[in-house]
């Protein structure tokens, strides 16, 4: 068993199994070898810790993707943002947890959480104008009325007109 | 599904095509917005977020004008492919001013044949084209594809614009349907030293082919200096491609090939047997289902010769033998040899495609009941997952068979090394 200590100061144990899924924590035990020390993860609270766990313990077992997995991929494959069924119900949470989530699976390196993630954003951008996708985002416009001409210029090429 | 953006110009002139290929998928509407989110994402997770919309270019086009962070990486996705195809529209001057060449990554050149179209404006075409080429030519293109373009009908400012692009030294991939091999090769031997993934496929006009084969092809070609490191190899019918590998004039060194993508032909045993010993990756493609004359099992490909293989993908129709599958594991299996085969990976793909009556689910099932048999074999102990796609074509795809292929093949199931998708 591993013990992990979450920003907030509390307390999870899990399977080393469950736990090495993040590439974060598997580097950091074979560091420091056989060892009871608990495991600080600063930039992780114990709500979202908790979901991590979740998953990792749902995904349990499965393959890990290889270093060099995209080596000999294609990779103009496209990535898609098809997410499976199970993953879905999991990641159907509010957006504060949903960017929680991407940021622990980013800073943990759990690769296929960081994609469930990035997709169920990528889901939640689909469609929307600027203006919607700034408010999703909370993000300012900060484009110049010259910038924003030049940009919608240069894109006029792959537009459907 | 495939979009296409279509641009129409002036003069009424079927112009260029630009294409963009895309998938519609359901939005996602579960998650409930905040109000107002304090949580900021970095720049890198944008990106990357950003990345998983590629395919989609109309929310890539809005994407770009919601702030200064997400205007370049949504441009790179939006110029990432660019398709010319004939009979094309577009405007001059917009043929004339592709912004961003330095994002595009993949060209795709489609339908050069010249037919159907006055002299005037094949001649116009062919120059937009070639401009275009040209000016990709020097940025960072690295992937070509190549379709139904006869070379032999280009304008010599096509020519030329292609022969530089084929010589970029940014090249590492080259697919080429209904292109003439022998003219790139030609073209390209001595200069794409990073070419290293090809693609080839489909009968080419043999009046470009033989006369660049016969006259020039041993004079002109650098020998061995292309070196790949995949190989695929589609419908060829004409071609012995390995003879031509294996001549020491061929441009085309393939001693390290790490994978193989290639139909199951006369020349795919011989093929396998020649390059197995360094391969990493095997696909054989479903392109000509050989195995609908019954029983012919001749051009079983020799996995006894593959002793690195990693990953195995196999392309089939529901009406495949599964005696193949069965054949093509044959040969590893030997209980008298305490050895394992190093495949960590079977990805099994499966078109759902019977001309005839429909099989029952019971009949389809216990015909893969044999190859979960052989995968419980401690030869193939070092498997990791076993990928099944259930692909619909012609034929609906009864929700149930998922859970009667779980069933099947419960060893894998129960240690959750079976995944099966189905694709509609």
């Amino acid at each position: 068993m591993v013990t992990l200590v979450t920003s907030d100061n509390e307390k999870f144990t899990a399977d080393k199994e469950v736990a090495e899924r993040s590439v974060l924590i598997k580097n950091m035990l074979e560091d420091v070898g056989e060892s009871d020390q608990p495991i600080p993860l600063p930039n992780v609270s114990s709500s979202v810790l908790k979901k991590v766990l979740e998953y990792c313990e749902h995904h349990r077992g499965e393959p890990l993707p290889a270093a060099d997995a995209d080596t000999t991929q294609d990779d103009t494959r496209k990535r898609t943002t098809d997410i499976s069924e199970w993953d879905q119900k999991f990641i159907t949470v509010d957006q504060e947890m949903l960017f929680e989530i991407i940021l622990a699976a980013n800073y943990l390196d759990i690769k296929s959480l960081l994609d469930v993630g990035c997709k169920t954003v990528a889901n939640m951008i689909k469609g929307k104008t600027p203006e919607e996708i700034r408010k999703l985002f909370n993000i300012v416009n900060d484009f110049t009325p010259e910038e924003e001409a030049q940009i919608k210029k240069e894109n006029e090429w792959a537009e459907d007109r | 599904m495939s979009r296409k953006l279509r641009k129409r110009i002036g003069h009424g002139i079927q112009a260029i095509f630009i294409k963009w290929t895309s998938k519609t998928f359901a939005s996602s509407s579960a998650i409930s917005p905040s109000p107002n989110p304090s949580i900021q994402l970095p720049n890198e997770l944008i990106q990357y977020i950003l990345e998983h919309l590629y395919s989609d270019t109309p929310t890539l086009l809005n994407c770009a004008l919601v702030a200064r962070a997400w205007a370049t990486p949504s441009q790179r996705g939006i110029f990432r492919e660019v398709i010319l195809q004939l009979p094309y529209a577009s405007s001059r001057k917009k043929t004339y001013r592709l912004f961003a060449a330095s994002y595009v990554q993949l060209l795709k050149l489609y339908n050069f044949y010249g037919y159907l179209v006055e002299e005037a404006t094949v001649t116009f075409l062919h120059a937009a084209a070639a401009l275009i080429i040209q000016r990709l030519s020097k940025a960072r293109v690295n992937k070509v594809h190549i379709s139904g373009v006869a070379w032999y009908r280009l304008r010599i400012s096509l020519k030329s614009a292609l022969t530089d692009i084929f010589r970029a030294p940014s090249l590492t991939e080259v697919q080429l349907f209904y292109f003439p091999i022998f003219t790139f090769a030609e073209l390209a031997s001595g200069y794409a030293t990073h070419l290293k993934v090809l693609h080839v496929s489909g009968d080419w006009d043999i009046r470009d082919g033989s006369s660049i084969l016969q006259s020039h092809m041993e004079k002109s070609v650098a020998p061995r200096s292309i070196q790949l490191d995949q190989l695929g190899l589609g419908y060829i019918p004409r071609f012995d491609f390995l003879t031509w590998l294996q001549q020491d004039s061929c441009p085309f060194d393939v001693r390290n090939l790490q994978v193989l993508r290639i139909g199951i032909n006369p020349y795919a045993s011989a093929m396998v047997r020649y390059l197995g010993r360094s391969l990493r990756e095997l696909e054989l493609l479903e392109d000509y289902p050989f195995y609908r004359n019954q029983s012919d099992l001749v051009n079983v490909i020799p996995l006894e010769y593959t002793p690195n293989l990693r990953s195995l993908t196999v392309n089939i129709t529901t009406d495949c033998p599964v005696r193949y599958i069965e054949a093509l594991f044959e040969p590893l299996q030997n209980p008298d040899v305490d050895a394992r085969f190093s495949l960590r990976r079977l990805n099994i793909n499966v078109r759902f495609y019977y001309p005839g009556t429909a099989p029952s689910i019971q009949n389809l099932c216990e015909r893969w009941a044999a190859l979960n048999t052989i995968l419980e074999n401690p030869e193939f102990s070092l498997l990791e997952i076993v990928h099944i796609r259930l692909i619909e074509d012609l034929r609906a795809i009864p929700k149930i068979l998922r859970e009667f292929f779980r069933r099947t093949f419960s060893s894998l199931e129960g240690s959750r090394r079976l995944v099966v998708q189905v694709e509609e």
